[in-house]
């Protein structure tokens, strides 16, 4: 077992090498343009974008890719995460690590809608599979699959907010302030695309479940049904949904963009695009960076989680 | 207990799908205005379109009622009392005025220089063509749009899926039944795009293939490109998953103690036999894919304002939620049907697949 564990962190680590690779060479790419965005465009020479690289340190004696690349990431590693030229300069991780709190907020919330309704239809769904009740729940996870968080938080914003106006439509970036009313919609649109895609694999994870031998076994030992569900079925069939659940983590991160867009709401995501849009190269650098750290680790938490989970796997 | 299945979802799904398609190929048939006609409205203060009529009518009760207060205030600024006395320069002052509060209309003016862009739904234009779903702030035909729009989504979600197809096949044979370095390669390849969500891979592609100037106005193809390299390596690994399985089998033993080529084992004997589970799987991505593209022009990354889909629509329309809600309610009911459509398709050839 901790063989596998070794394995796993081995590759992992292979993993980030590669893509740190690819951020230096995004990096390298975006640095020129940087220079020029800062410059203007008026009369600007060669030479003066020279003269701005070399006072910025981005050029100059014994400067080259690799010394540029290891100051970022170096500085990534223990949190100092360089300026943003898109903000008056100012510290990037002064401001980012609110940011991701408000985005974090929003995760949860989103997770605490979401993963019980999806294990609820799920096991409901699967526990009688081709049964009136399995076809109803598995339309409505299909049903949610089909309509995008963006879509879902425009009817969200026309009902709640332009019709009844019992919610606000957007969190007010200036002010920051941040409670569950702002909260609400923004959760819930995530919630209706997300649910879906968990109740499905919670609904396949049930169904082979329940055509394994140990539950024929047990209802035909005469134990009633509710019993063999919820002591027999339900531990084996949660097993596989607690991965997708932990990817769906990774899966948040980034997709709230378009809702975090839609509602004007402080977080992670809004940052990422108004990086993307402008030339803001290392907030754009550390958005990324970050949201490849959180992947790397919830796949790595998923796949150890899984093995200690699933006993069979576990005592090979 | 399992009951005959109920084969209602596949033909739903197919029935959307195909009334999409029949759409987006007969467009200039079922379209009544091209996609990018600007159209003006007469408008009267709540915004209701009106006849030319009542429109004149309108007007120039404004004019009565507005216009000679202005032009007092005016007189009583220069110290003078009638318009006659006015040099040049005042009286441009004085037609500036008039013309920054609309009341320059007199019996010569033209009216359509007083029509505005924004019909709401149902309204008629100045040259009274109706407009069902009315127009969108630039005066342009929300139905003629929507319905554009669906040949764009189509065609763009279906190349990319195809294209990402083609590209991912062949990958995930290679890799799932040559096996060996060529697949450790290719998965730590699947395994190293897959590291950045798709938002970041998006930006990343975009970024390099516009040289980074700014990411707001990419070519269609940019964004096709990015959707493309952000799917292959999913399906990928869905091929790989397959092929590995059926890899095992005796009718692949036979084909190989029969001497056939890894090319032909991998394109006639494993894909054939594959083709069930992929077919479900495009017409999942198909659909996905179109809510990418959605999204990336929700984002501000669209195909461009000559090429309307759906997700500009829904950002265009945005700015007017609160007054005009069904203009973006249209373009979002538009894809979440398509969308829908696709899904319960490929729900239904899953459980039909499962039943044989």
């Amino acid at each position: 077992m901790l063989r596998y564990i070794g394995w796993r962190l081995v590759y992992m680590l292979f993993t980030l090498v590669a893509v740190t690779m690819i951020l230096a060479v995004m990096l390298e790419f975006m640095v020129p343009i940087l220079a020029r965005s800062e410059l203007g465009t008026q009369g600007i020479t060669d030479y003066d974008i020279q003269l701005w690289l070399e006072k910025e340190g981005f050029r100059g004696e014994g400067i080259n890719a690799f010394t540029r690349f290891w100051d970022w990431i170096s500085g990534f590693a223990v949190g100092d995460l360089g300026i943003s030229y898109g903000k008056n300069r100012i510290e990037i991780s002064t401001f980012i690590w609110e940011k991701l709190g408000n985005t974090g907020l929003l995760m949860g919330l989103t997770l605490l809608f979401m993963v019980p309704t999806a294990l609820l239809v799920g096991v409901l769904a699967g526990m009688r599979e081709g049964s009136a009740q399995d076809r109803t729940l598995t339309t409505v996870s299909v049903l949610s699959t089909s309509v995008p968080d963006y879509v879902s938080g425009i009817v969200l914003v026309i009902v709640f907010s332009v019709a009844l106006n019992l919610l606000p439509s957007s969190s007010n970036v200036g002010t920051g302030d941040l409670g569950f009313r702002e909260l609400l919609l923004p959760a819930l649109s995530l919630t209706i695309y997300g649910f879906g895609y968990v109740a499905r694999m919670t609904r396949a994870s049930m169904a082979e479940v329940m055509t394994s031998q140990y539950i024929r076994t047990a209802v035909l030992k005469g134990i009633p049904y509710r019993r063999v569900i919820l002591r027999h079925a339900l531990r084996n069939a949660l097993i596989a949904p607690f991965t997708i659940i932990v990817l769906q983590i990774p899966w948040l991160l980034t997709g709230v963009v378009a809702v975090e867009l839609l509602f004007s709401f402080p977080g992670f995501g809004f940052e990422l695009l108004s990086a993307a849009n402008g030339t803001d190269v290392f907030l754009l650098m550390d958005c990324a960076a970050i949201t490849v750290v959180v992947v790397v680790i919830t796949q790595m938490i998923s796949d150890i989680g899984y093995m200690l989970l699933n006993p069979r796997i576990r005592t090979r | 207990m399992r009951t005959p299945r109920a084969p209602w979802v596949l033909w739903a799904g197919a029935a959307l799908v195909a009334v999409w398609t029949v759409v987006a190929i007969g467009v200039e048939h079922l379209a009544p205005y091209s996609p990018n006609e600007n159209f003006l409205f007469y408008l009267d203060e709540d915004g209701n379109a009106v006849s030319e009529e009542v429109f004149r009518a309108l007007l120039k009760d404004k004019v009565e009622r507005e216009r000679q207060p202005v032009i007092d205030s005016v007189l009583r600024q220069f110290g003078l009392e009638s318009v006659e006395e006015m040099n040049p320069m005042q009286t441009f002052q004085l037609d500036m005025q008039l013309r920054s509060r609309n009341l320059t209309f007199d019996e010569n003016a033209n009216l359509r220089d007083y029509g505005r862009a924004f019909g709401r739904p149902g309204a008629r234009d100045v040259d009274g063509n109706l407009h069902v779903f009315g127009t969108d702030g630039a005066g342009r035909d929300v139905l003629s749009r929507l319905l554009y729009a669906s040949r764009n989504v189509l065609l763009y979600a279906s190349i990319a899926t195809i294209i990402a197809y083609v590209i991912g096949i062949t990958m995930g044979l290679c890799g799932g039944y040559l096996g060996g370095r060529l697949d450790d390669a290719l998965s730590f390849l699947a395994n190293v795009i897959l590291s950045f969500p798709v938002v970041v891979l998006y930006i990343f592609i975009v970024k390099l293939m516009t040289t980074g100037e700014s990411v707001l106005r990419p070519s269609a193809l940019t964004i096709l490109f990015a959707v493309i390299v952000a799917a292959t390596p999913a399906i990928f690994r869905v091929v790989r998953g397959l092929a590995m399985d059926v890899k095992t089998r005796d009718y692949i033993a036979a084909a190989e103690t029969r001497g056939e080529g890894a090319a032909w084992i991998m394109f006639w004997e494993i894909l054939p036999n594959v083709r069930g589970p992929l077919i479900v799987d495009f017409c999942l991505r198909i659909g996905y894919t179109t809510i990418q593209l959605g999204f990336l022009a929700f984002i501000g990354l669209g195909l461009g304002p000559q090429r309307p889909d759906w997700g500009q629509m829904i950002a265009h329309a945005r700015d007017y939620i609160s007054q005009y809600p069904f203009m973006i309610l249209a373009p979002c009911l538009a894809l979440t049907s398509l969308v829908l459509g696709l899904n319960l398709l490929a729900d239904g050839l899953r459980e039909r697949s499962l039943q044989d």
